[in-house]
């Protein structure tokens, strides 16, 4: 433990060196030569309050993160830096790069692009946007949620009359032309 | 100095003036920018003008160029689909574009949109479809870095990165693809490198 005090007054500071001298001759008396006390073996007691030293905690707490210098695992490291040629070599090898598709089509209907496999995206969104309509037309008429009745639906566009066959069928009417797509049966 | 600048940009323009021999940089041919704005070298490219063509030439096909600065994505990235549609004629690079599953591809998409309706309104383009890519790259944008905060209070430092897309349009069909080098064709060219080998300073 360092105590600097600097102070401008000369006369203060002799006093405080002849305090800081005392200080010195009280606690290393062996040093200072003159009246060392008398010593010999004596007991030794462990006692880590006693002797309070900041220097065991700095390093108690310094090698606890560290702890990989004691540890007999080494942590794979890179060892050189892949140069830009190599890196090239890499990211550009064609099993990186993006593959041409050839199952784009034409879609038959509406001619804007498809995937062979999936459905036409506009068509789609045709069919979604009429479907959202119809459910609004269902909701009306149940008037609250869950209350889906126990029987079939028949959606009946305008100039259209149920059949004897779609007797019991619980009727939504919407106020348009049939589309093309819209089957009836 | 509006009248001096587009006179200077004109002038700047037309090639045939730098062919001239022993001909002087003029001072008109500089010109300065007030804007904050700067103007891109891409976005400079549309300017230019040709002298009229002569009777017997083939036509020069039209050029156009377009760009976006400061997309939200990664010039690396962006490179692959830059690399996919190179030298694709137009109908094919947006059908690529548009299954494809990256961020970027909508970008590009819209650049590549953008840039048919400026060949035809702007640049005299006479069908749409009729139109390839000749170039197709990316640039790096402005880098941001950030604190990206780990656990137990780490943190490091990411930067968020943007990029530019260049393109450029030709008008035409697509030219043929290269056919892959031979090993023929690679050792003939290798005889004809011995065959050059002459002795210096000698007789």
């Amino acid at each position: 433990v360092l105590v600097l005090v600097r102070s401008p007054l000369p006369r203060l500071r002799a006093v405080l060196q002849h305090c800081w001298e005392r200080l010195e001759r009280g606690l290393w008396p062996a040093v200072f030569g003159g009246q060392s006390p008398p010593w010999g073996p004596a007991l030794a007691v462990q006692g880590p309050a006693l002797v309070p030293r900041g220097l065991n905690d700095a390093g108690g707490g310094g090698a606890g993160a560290p702890s990989l210098l004691e540890s007999a695992v080494w942590m794979a490291a890179p060892k050189h830096r892949r140069t830009i040629e190599v890196n090239r070599c890499r990211r550009r090898h064609p099993t990186q790069l993006i593959e041409v598709k050839r199952n784009i089509d034409v879609c038959p209907e509406c001619g804007n692009l498809k995937q062979k496999h999936v459905l036409c995206g506009y068509c789609y969104a045709k069919v979604k946007e009429e479907t959202r309509l119809i459910r609004m037309e269902m909701y009306k008429k149940e008037g609250g949620p869950l209350n889906a009745p126990a029987v079939e639906t028949l959606v009946l566009y305008e100039g259209e009359k149920p059949t004897e066959k779609d007797e019991g069928k619980r009727i939504i009417e919407r106020a348009r032309k049939r589309p093309s797509w819209f089957v009836q049966n | 100095s509006g009248a001096a600048w587009a006179r200077g940009l004109l002038s700047w323009a037309r090639p045939e003036r730098w062919l001239v021999p022993g001909s002087l940089f003029p001072l008109s041919c500089i010109h300065t920018s007030t804007s904050l704005q700067k103007i891109g070298k891409w976005e400079k490219k549309n300017r230019i003008v040709y002298p009229p063509q002569l009777p017997g030439e083939p036509r020069r096909p039209a050029e156009i160029y377009h760009c976006r600065r400061e997309i939200k994505y990664s010039k690396d990235k962006m490179w692959y689909l830059a690399k996919l549609i190179k030298g694709m004629s137009i109908d094919q690079a947006l059908a690529q574009l548009e299954f494809s599953d990256k961020k970027g591809a909508k970008v590009i998409k819209e650049v590549l949109l953008e840039a048919q309706e400026m060949a035809v309104r702007n640049h005299n383009v006479e069908f749409k479809s009729n139109l390839h890519i000749a170039e197709s790259q990316t640039g790096r944008g402005r880098y941001v870095k950030r604190v990206r905060c780990h656990g137990k209070g780490m943190f490091g430092m990411m930067k968020i990165s943007r990029c530019h897309y260049f393109v450029k349009l030709v008008e035409g069909p697509p030219p043929p693809p290269e056919p892959p080098r031979t090993g023929f064709e690679q050792a003939k060219e290798y005889v004809q490198q011995l065959r050059n080998r002459t002795l210096v300073h000698t007789l």
